[in-house]
């Protein structure tokens, strides 16, 4: 019998729609109870996790849908979850234009926000995960919401996504940290949802302002770097990266442009996530009195 | 259904519960009509007291309405600069035309290709201008290409390599085999009127604009965006309403190209769904255009399905047979009945 | 006859960060990031225009920052116009 969940994520209000076990079971053990709310009289997207009739058996599949129209092809029942998440942030992305939508990962510390957009396989997921585990509120581990009119960042706080040795990882790292089943065989390899610390799930309606924008590569063995780069160069890339930056033209431009102005722009390598998450601590804590990022890091460890 | 109601009467949109945003939004969403439904929003007096939930997903959806039609205006130009030359003044169809000539179906609507009229003598060099410009037809399975080439009033549609816009040759404004007849490029180009605000482009006259909107709707058998394209006909005749001798010259274009049975369809279907005021001697004309009471009543039961807004809270029952129906129907107009059924065999094999 | 380059008559926006011009040309709704010679030039076009296209050469070969060739100026300029950010045109003088 399909249960009707309704979540909130930042700004949204999702009803969920489903059947599948692992769907139900996931959101109860990942999301903060005061993110699953009674039925509102408004939700504003309506998705739903559901088993296709002809595979309910033999290799059981799972689709997402959206407004009852599939976004993408089913897999298998065992990635229903994860399908869910990559469901919601896809309906954000393609629809939620009230923001310019970038992709990268976004932590806060003393108001401040770093951005972290980067492709899978940067390591950006663990950093994200390890900073929201050392006193970091996280804001979204894949889409920075960005007022164009404000220049703030708009949280999601939603279930961290994590893919194979960044697991074992995060699980040694922070040993407190609720994780949802792994689950083999997807195109990305093993994945497992991490459960948000509760002061970030509580921070839902909190906006942070950008002070970083750092491009985050894990390279195993590496000694911890973090370089300048070219703030036009960046700008170009975050409008590659941004889901939306062609549907705002002109006012995408301006608020990526005013953004770059008001923040640090930094390529940063790292193998030791400790190292990492200790760095980029000092540099917010740093922030507070003054000192670049830049600065900071060309001091030395 | 709300949006139908909405639709009928946009000043209801102020006294909107919450509940029924929530059933409005994702019906406008699914027919295509959220940015048209934001449009008709912001044109109430109250629009700056509406909740904020769903004001901010009809204002999504009007940014990406507004940077399709800068993107349209752009590929235009690049058209213009490559075509001018061959055709002289460009005439555009549908979504183009309203976007170049700024008509209210513009506002809020987004299309995906760009659609103009030549004549059957120029498709060739219009071909090859385009191909030479980085334009492909893309992998086309040669049954199609066939089926388009000989049956189609289009060439297969080509899209720009670099940029992804596409771009609709039309040689007539309905399929040559049609058993209603046919209409050329060269009898709708007779008509067809210059944008001053856009020198090198032209759109048809105001009632070939519906008949030809009508036609489409009515007789090719897509009805996924039916009711945004009813839409776009009720906006043209309230555009138009006041135009002098608009209704005797549709009445009569009509009875001229033989497109008497969609128009009577869509001006039907029209006070039907949206209430759009028609001049008393229009309606009494009209009904003249009706098929015989049995054919009437199927297309009743039939349209009245197919307009829905496609979402599981308006699906009545047989909704998937009305729409094979209108489908089949569609293709029945179009090809000799020893060439529709093998081809609609295959296309049903085709689709899975 | 002269070479003249001028600035598009687009709207465009643009932000400048050390010798690097990012431009939003909201006609096309393409950004173009321009960097070294091709950022300098825009930037001079920009500033007064139109410029003949020998002072320019003139002002920016053999600059300190490394031996320009005229070559170079003149594929920087014909980018620039290819991408709709300067056009140029014949003057009679």
């Amino acid at each position: 019998m399909p249960v009707d969940l309704y979540l909130r994520t930042g700004p949204f209000i999702v009803h969920v729609e489903t059947a599948c076990a692992e769907v139900v079971d996931g959101i109860s053990l990942l999301y903060d109870p005061s993110c699953v709310l009674n039925r509102p009289a408004f939700c504003d997207y309506h998705v739903a996790v559901v088993q296709p009739l002809w595979r309910r058996w033999f290799r059981p599949q799972a689709l997402f849908l959206f407004d009852g129209y599939a976004p993408y092809l089913p897999g298998p029942k065992r990635h229903a979850l994860p399908m869910l998440e990559w469901g919601m942030n896809w309906v954000i992305a393609t629809t939620a234009h009230q923001f310019l939508i970038i992709h990268a990962a976004v932590v806060e510390r003393h108001g401040l926000a770093l951005l972290l957009p980067a492709p899978p396989g940067s390591g950006k997921s663990t950093l994200c995960a390890g900073l929201a585990f050392r006193g970091w509120r996280l804001l979204s581990d894949e889409l920075a919401l960005l007022v164009p009119q404000t220049g703030r960042v708009v949280p999601l706080a939603r279930p961290i996504s994590l893919k194979n040795e960044s697991i074992d990882v995060i699980s040694r790292f922070a040993s407190e940290a609720v994780m949802g089943p792994r689950t083999e065989g997807s195109i990305k390899g093993t994945i497992a949802l991490l459960r948000p610390p509760r002061a970030s799930a509580l921070g839902w309606d909190v906006p942070a302002m950008p002070r970083w924008i750092v491009f985050p590569q894990y390279e195993a063995g590496a000694a911890l770097r973090m370089t300048q780069r070219s703030k036009a160069g960046t700008l170009v890339e975050l409008g590659n990266n941004a889901m939306n930056y062609n549907i705002h033209g002109a006012v995408g431009f301006d608020a990526l442009a005013n953004l770059i102005d008001c923040c640090e722009v930094g390529d940063f390598v790292y193998s030791d996530l400790s190292a990492a998450v200790e760095f980029f601590t000092a540099i917010a804590d740093g922030a507070l009195r003054g000192d670049s990022m830049l600065t900071l890091a060309s001091a030395g460890p | 259904m709300i949006l139908h109601a909405l639709l009928r009467d946009p000043r209801r949109i102020v006294d909107l519960s919450m509940e029924d945003w929530d059933a409005a939004i994702p019906q406008a969403r699914v027919s295509g009509l959220l940015s048209r439904l934001g449009a008709l929003a912001v044109a109430q007096s109250g629009y700056a007291a509406l909740p904020d939930r769903p004001r901010r997903h009809m204002e999504a959806a009007r940014l990406v309405a507004a940077k399709h039609r800068r993107d349209v205006q752009f590929e235009l130009d690049r058209i213009r600069d490559l075509l001018s030359s061959t055709l002289g003044t460009l005439v555009l169809l549908k979504g183009a035309a309203y976007v170049a000539a700024d008509l209210p179906p513009a506002e809020g609507r987004v299309f995906n290709d760009i659609d103009i009229l030549v004549r059957e003598e120029q498709l060739e060099a219009v071909e090859s201008i385009l191909h030479l410009a980085g334009w492909r037809m893309g992998s086309i399975d040669p049954y199609d290409d066939r089926y388009y080439r000989r049956w189609m009033h289009q060439i297969p549609p080509m899209t720009h390599g670099g940029r992804q816009t596409t771009i609709d040759v039309h040689h007539s404004l309905i399929p040559r085999t049609a058993r209603i007849g046919t209409v050329t490029a060269a009898q709708l180009m007779q008509h067809a009127r210059e944008i001053p605000a856009r020198p090198g482009f032209a759109t048809l006259s105001p009632e070939d604009m519906v008949l030809h909107s009508a036609t489409h709707l009515f007789n090719e058998g897509e009805f996924g965006r039916g009711l945004r394209d009813l839409g776009d006909i009720d906006l043209l005749l309230r555009h138009f309403h006041d135009h002098p001798d608009f209704w005797t010259r549709l009445l009569d274009r009509a009875q001229e190209l033989r497109l008497t049975r969609p128009l009577f369809y869509a001006l039907s279907q029209i006070t039907r769904i949206m209430g759009t005021p028609l001049p008393t001697k229009a309606f009494d004309a009209v009904r003249h255009f009706a098929p015989t009471a049995p054919t009437l009543l199927v297309m009743d039961w039939a349209l009245a399905r197919a307009l829905n807004p496609p979402h599981k809270s308006c699906r009545e029952p047989f909704s998937g047979l009305a729409l094979w129906f209108l489908y089949v129907r569609a293709h029945y107009l179009r090809m000799p009945v020893h060439l529709l059924v093998p081809h609609l065999i295959r296309k049903a094999f085709m689709r899975d | 006859m002269a070479l003249l380059l001028r600035l598009t008559k687009r709207p465009i926006r643009e932000r400048r960060w050390g010798d690097e011009t990012v431009v939003f040309d909201t006609y096309s709704g393409e950004t173009h990031h321009l960097t070294s010679l091709a950022s300098a030039m825009f930037r001079r076009v920009a500033a007064v225009q139109p410029v003949e296209f020998d002072a320019i050469c003139a002002e920016f070969v053999g600059v300190e920052n490394g031996a320009i060739e005229p070559e170079e100026i003149g594929r920087a300029a014909a980018r620039l116009c290819s991408t709709g950010l300067l056009w140029m045109e014949e003057s009679e003088a």
